[in-house]
């Protein structure tokens, strides 16, 4: 009787409350953090508002910025400029395996904050390959000559992941003064200078083909395993605008990520014969 | 207490009531022009008030009528009222009763003094009844739709230009159980939604119970809309042809020889793929999203392409129907409809590219979905008080989806496809027993069995299997119900549904309550309470091409919930001859509601797990409906009102409770129809509150590992933003003729004549280049409204001999 009495009472008392959301009040961080090394990637901007007329994130450089770590609060320091980066220039605050570190700041009013750990390295890390080689070819069509490079190689690239973890993998060139793989014939001179990356994944194994490497010299191959906040960023990148949501975050009164990275290196080489 | 009940209950059931002056009288109800069995007629005795319902054959039953000086009188939406004296002339035993169509009656051009309704509201709680025969006279889209005309009732939203599916109550569409003939129907759409996939030229009577509807239906959590083909005409061949803009329709009927039974083809079929009309091209332009004036955010080569859409349609119903003595009625139902899509296209890129080079990307993108399904009915009076009626029925919803980029270079080529196929199986068996064991209690037992197949394959380049679910789950559910007047002014329908559901090894009942209290002749109270589960859900997968690639699952109670509800339902009603006004207050209380989101990753990443897209959540939904109906003249028609408030709770996805995308504070239609000589006129207006949707606050830059600057839009809270006001204006007439022996009829209308700009959705993208040039620039984030249909006109011609 009394779910009729109040359902009368409650179809008449539609109350519609409309809750604000201050775009100029929302810090965006954009932090990470690797094992054994130090802090210095660590970005606070502002929210681009919609219907504004800024375009450009405005960064945050005066900002309070802390790592909490094993209970003691290191703070950061503007990186210098107008960026919006911080970092911590002492040697006393390590990034270490399994170990948990919280970032917080107080700005706009709000207590904003946020956790992450950093995952165990990759275990049993090898390639069985530290090179990719190209040959030139000629081939001589009578008419023209067609002159390009050419490569069958891959690397495989391998590790342990019996829990399926994600891993992130990078290849990327370190040379000083880069030198294009000639590809010549009909796809060859693209300006692009790629870094080649794979999207998270949880196999055991990265196969890095010939095709992947636009740059001879020496490159360095990093392999992380990446935690949940990171995924949950990566693959919250796609908004679907019928049916719109917010990208997961593990800010909290804020918005961005915090994350933790482990990583292992090796080295390749990209040669011509 | 509780003893003088239980001799109150005895005494009714047992009948001890009867006198010697009263009898028992029994017969089939027919139509006077086609021997048609008229099902759902309401038959009264006066002046003792004893009444009874025509069954699914047209028999009916009253017990305990004074047998002299008593009259009965059958009223049935879109016959001519019959009132009959009892003056021991007539068969009690097999009192057959012929009702006169109003369709028939119009011929003399003149309108009737009876009813011209196109609905009409049941005594029933949340009940409602609809004549096909006069929805021509409604403007249309195209196409006479039952569906269609279904969102012109109160509680039914009539703001769903995209969907023929009805939101009944703030329910969605997956949640209504569709039956024709008794055979289950998954997906109603047509021609992308525009129109259901049901001919109205096909269908004798429809029944809606938008809520607390009773023991003996099932499965599903909102709604049920029960309709009955056509059996054929028994006396005489018979066609009926309709063509408009879109396409055309043959009813063909005719009488068995040799035996007493009658033979029913209806087809339809758009020439949409041959003639394009104006008709169709703004429809298709308009789901195609071709007619929207997007930004030009794309890349591309400049190339020339070539994309020559080919669409068509079909439906067709077939029923045979054979009369096996004075008890039996055996029946043989075939409804098979489909629709395809085929959008390929060749676009060339050697001219683009300035190369010699045979380059060229092939597309085949090619859309179908559509429905089977057939049902054997045997129907048996056993004795005036006892029917029974068993069906075996087979349906299938299966929908097909192909797309492969084919790029060729030269000798080189090379190409990426996706398909994805849904296909749902359905095999029913049903028993349904009526007993009317007194003038005071009708019975209703039953057993029904459902099992479900559902297969959903979703394959990326042929090999790579995104998805592969392959399910199967049955149900039997029991119910029995007692349709119960201790008194002339008291009626109660009391039932319980017992259902067992074998993929989650569950049981569950599900009591069920309506109340009729009649005060007096013109006024009536009525409410309503019940519990209702369901084991099938249907995914929605937005394109621009809606509804073709939904999928249906079945409930497994873990990743998708079985669905439960709650219905509580109070009215009034007070009626005269000329006039109904109706209200209905509801409370639907939702939980194992599912959503499907893609938030939590991409749906064609090979090592996304399935599962973890689907939320579970709650669901609350009030609200109450008016209905002010003018039932006769010339001039009739309704005003209807709902005001009502989904919302949904959903942990997962927000924190706070949000209102459901569908829901709609407020919605007014008017509809009226006017009769003049050999002209109907007739208008629609309908008035909603624009649905809510998520805004979006702003953008945010993240570097993503490999050092890629990843935009990000920041929205508020889920659904708290509302679009514009939903309205638009439709107007229809048609004008009957006769040519010899035929029956003619020619009609036009408009749909949306102001050309109201409503909003489909709001569509936002960020942009970061010049659109021309395709330079990096400073983020924007662009709002674009994507609209329904504007002015469309439509015409038709109907031929009936």
């Amino acid at each position: 009787m009394r779910q009729l009495l109040s359902l009368f009472c409650l179809v008449v008392l539609f109350a519609s409350c409309e809750k604000s959301d201050d775009p100029a009040k929302k810090v965006v961080l954009d932090g990470y953090i690797y094992a054994g090394e130090p802090i210095d990637d660590i970005r606070l901007t502002k929210l681009i508002p919609f219907g504004g007329e800024d375009s450009t994130a405005e960064p945050i450089n005066d900002a309070l910025v802390f790592i909490d770590w094993r209970g003691t609060k290191y703070p950061l320091v503007p990186a210098g400029g107008d960026s919006g980066f911080y970092k911590y220039p002492g040697t006393d605050l390590q990034i270490l395996e399994g170990e948990s570190y919280r970032i917080e700041f107080d700005y706009f009013g709000r207590d904003t904050y946020a956790e992450t750990s950093i995952p165990p390295a990759p275990r049993n890390f090898s390639l069985d390959s530290d090179s990719i080689r190209f040959e030139a070819i000629e081939i001589d069509l009578g008419f023209f000559v067609f002159r390009d490079t050419l490569s069958l190689d891959n690397v495989n690239v391998r590790w342990d992941n019996p829990a399926q973890d994600y891993f992130y993998l990078t290849v990327e060139n370190i040379e000083s003064e880069k030198r294009r793989i000639s590809q010549g014939g009909l796809f060859g001179g693209g300006g692009f200078d790629f870094r080649v990356f794979s999207e998270p994944f949880q196999t055991d194994e990265y196969i890095i083909r010939s095709n992947d490497v636009t740059h001879y010299g020496k490159h360095i191959v990093n392999l992380y395993r990446i935690n949940q906040e990171y995924l949950d960023l990566y693959e919250t990148r796609v908004q679907d605008s019928r049916n719109l949501q917010e990208p997961l975050t593990n800010v909290v009164n804020g918005l961005g990520v915090f994350a933790g990275f482990n990583g292992q290196s090796d080295t390749i080489y990209v040669v011509l014969k | 207490m509780l003893r003088r009940l239980y001799l109150f209950t005895s005494l009714s059931i047992l009948g001890l009531g009867l006198s010697a002056q009263e009898v028992t009288i029994s017969g089939k109800i027919t139509d006077s022009e086609t021997s048609e069995s008229l099902p759902y007629v309401h038959v009264v005795a006066l002046p003792g008030m004893q009444s009874a319902t025509s069954n699914i054959e047209g028999y009916f039953t009253l017990l305990a009528v004074p047998k002299k000086g008593s009259r009965l009188i059958f009223n049935y939406l879109g016959y001519r009222r019959d009132t009959i004296w009892l003056d021991g002339s007539k068969n009690l035993k097999e009192f057959n009763v012929e009702l006169v169509n109003e369709a028939v009656e119009l011929d003399v051009f003149e309108y009737s003094e009876e009813s011209n309704q196109s609905i009409e509201s049941s005594e029933e709680i949340s009940k409602i009844s609809i004549n096909p025969a006069q929805l021509q006279n409604l403007p249309n889209l195209g196409e006479v739709d039952i569906f269609r005309s279904l969102q012109l009732l109160p509680g039914i939203s009539g703001a769903n230009e995209s969907s023929s599916g009805l939101y009944v109550r703030g329910g969605t569409p997956d949640q209504n159980l569709i039956l024709l003939d008794g055979m289950n129907i998954y997906h109603v759409d047509h021609f992308f939604g525009i129109f259901s996939a049901f001919n109205a030229n096909a269908i004798k009577d429809v029944q809606v119970y938008k809520g607390g509807f009773e023991a003996k239906y099932g499965g599903r959590v909102s709604s049920v809309v029960d309709m009955t083909a056509k059996s054929g005409n028994l006396k005489k061949p018979a066609i009926n042809v309709t063509a408009n803009m879109l396409s055309a329709n043959v009813v063909a009927e005719t009488p068995l020889p040799f035996v007493n039974g009658s033979f029913l083809l209806a087809a339809r079929r758009s020439y949409t793929d041959i003639l394009r009309s104006p008709t169709y091209q703004s429809i298709f332009n308009n789901v195609t999203e071709a007619d929207q004036e997007d930004e030009p955010l794309g890349f591309g080569i400049g190339g020339s392409g070539s994309v020559e859409p080919d669409f068509f349609f079909y439906d067709l119903n077939a029923k045979l129907n054979l009369n096996l003595g004075k008890k039996d009625v055996v029946s043989l139902n075939f409804f098979n409809s489909r629709d395809n899509l085929d959008n390929s296209s060749v676009q060339d890129f050697g001219a683009g590219l300035g190369l010699d080079t045979d380059s060229k990307l092939e597309t085949t993108d090619v859309t179908k979905w559509g429905n089977t399904g057939t049902s054997f009915k045997w129907s048996r009076q056993w004795s005036p008080k006892i029917f029974n009626r068993v069906l075996a029925s087979y349906s299938q919803y299966d929908s097909d989806y192909e797309l492969i980029d084919k790029f060729t270079f030269d000798t080189l080529s090379f190409q990426f496809s996706t398909q994805q196929r849904n296909k749902i199986q359905d095999i029913t068996l049903r028993d349904d027993l009526e007993w009317k064991l007194s003038e005071q209690h009708k019975l209703s037992l039953g057993l029904w069995f459902t099992r479900n197949e559902i297969d959903y394959l979703n394959f990326i380049d042929d090999s790579v299997e995104v998805q592969n679910q392959n399910e199967i789950g049955s149900y039997i559910s029991a119910y029995a119900q007692d349709e119960w007047s201790p008194t002339k002014w008291l009626k109660l329908n009391v039932g319980m549904r017992f259902t067992q559901y074998d993929v989650v090894k569950e049981n569950y009942f599900e009591p069920r309550l309506s109340v009729l209290v009649k005060p007096t002749k013109n006024f009536r109270l009525k409410a309503a309470w019940g519990r209702y589960n369901q084991f099938i859900n249907r995914i929605i997968l937005e394109n621009i091409f809606g509804g073709s690639r939904d999928f249906w699952l079945l409930a497994d109670g873990e990743s998708i919930p079985v669905q439960s509800s709650e219905h509580i339902i109070v009215g009034a009603a007070f009626e005269t001859k000329d006039f109904l006004i109706d209200v209905e207050a509801y409370q639907k209380t939702n939980t194992g509601l599912v959503e499907y989101s893609l938030r939590f990753g991409d749906p064609y990443d090979t090592t996304q797990n399935f599962n973890d897209l689907f939320f579970e959540g709650t669901g609350i939904v009030r609200g109450i409906e008016f209905l002010l109906q003018k039932k006769f003249g010339a001039l009739t028609g309704w005003l209807a009102y709902t005001l009502s408030k989904v919302e949904y709770t959903f942990p997962g996805l927000q924190e706070t409770p949000f209102p459901a995308l569908h829901d709609q504070r407020n919605e007014v239609k008017l509809i009226g129809m006017y009769k003049w000589k050999r002209f109907a006129f007739s208008g629609t207006y309908v008035y909603a509150t624009g649905k809510p949707y998520t805004a979006p606050v702003g953008i945010y830059e993240i570097t993503l590992l490999n050092g890629y600057q990843q935009k990000y839009i920041h929205v508020g809270d889920k659904n708290s933003s509302r679009l514009p006001a939903y309205h638009r204006l439709d107007i229809g007439a048609n004008y009957s003729f006769n040519i010899g022996k035929t029956e003619n009829k020619v009609g036009i209308s408009v749909f949306n004549v102001y050309n109201r700009k409503n909003i489909k959705y709001r569509r936002f993208q960020i942009q970061n280049f010049d659109p021309q040039t395709f330079l990096p620039t400073e983020s924007k984030l662009l709002q674009t409204d994507v609209n329904l249909l504007g002015i469309v006109p439509n015409f038709f011609i109907n031929i009936r001999f």
